[in-house]
């Protein structure tokens, strides 16, 4: 039995390595209404396996999104390709993924 | 052609005149709405409905134009507004039927729609941090 349970563990392992979840600080700028902020959200949210954290607005029609995901699903990449494809500016902050 | 055949000739009255203008200030001010909502509900509608384009960011910064389409949107109301309702001028029932323009209910139902968008599209910036999550 004890067999088995290791076995079942070592089989799974992977799987849990691959599904790891990832963190990135996307810098939105353009925000220049009130719904703005909420286009971006509902664009980015459209990607899978994306959920916001939080959201910092800036004093700059810009802000700060931190966003988790499946990077074995998505990337960086696709979050900011999200974002521009509705007409805002994107790029990663500085201190962003993990 | 005879002078009978030109007097029988159809010339707007005053009444339609009147009517063809409030039809006019109906028609601005649904544009005048519809410019309301193009910054933020009609974007943050179409993309809900997962529509995406630059254009969405292009017509979110129509913003900054907010108080140009209001001052215009409510211009064209205001006048939309009393076309609809001003009364009949007496001039209008010498004859005993009074002129009035078959389908101002229709107007009227225009008119108070475009009003409400308006003032939708007004309080949105308050709404949306109530009704809206991320």
């Amino acid at each position: 039995m004890k067999q088995l349970v290791v076995a079942a563990a070592l089989l799974l392992a992977p799987v849990a390595v691959l599904a790891g979840e990832a963190t990135s600080r996307l810098h939105v700028t353009g925000l220049t209404c009130p719904s703005c902020s909420y286009i971006v959200a509902t664009a980015l949210k459209r990607v899978e396996t994306v959920e916001i954290a939080e959201f910092v607005e800036g004093e700059a029609e810009d802000g700060l999104y931190l966003l988790r995901y499946d990077d074995a699903v998505t990337d960086a990449e696709a979050l900011i390709a999200a974002v521009t494809g509705v007409g805002y500016g994107a790029t990663l902050a500085p201190d962003s993924g993990s | 052609m005879t002078s009978d055949t030109i007097s029988e000739q159809h010339e707007a009255t005053p009444e339609e005149r009147v009517d063809k203008s409030g039809w006019a200030a109906t028609g601005a001010g649904l544009l005048g709405a519809l410019a309301m909502t193009s910054c933020c509900i009609l974007p943050l509608v179409l993309v809900s409905l997962g529509v995406t384009g630059v254009f969405i960011g292009q017509l979110t910064a129509l913003y900054a134009y907010k108080w140009v389409t209001f001052s215009l949107a409510a211009a064209a109301l205001g006048y939309g507004f009393w076309q609809a309702y001003r009364p009949v001028p007496a001039e209008g029932c010498a004859t005993g039927i009074c002129a009035r323009p078959v389908d101002r209910g229709l107007m009227r139902g225009l008119l108070w729609g475009a009003l409400a968008t308006v003032l939708l599209a007004l309080a949105f910036p308050y709404l949306a941090p109530l009704v809206l999550t991320f």
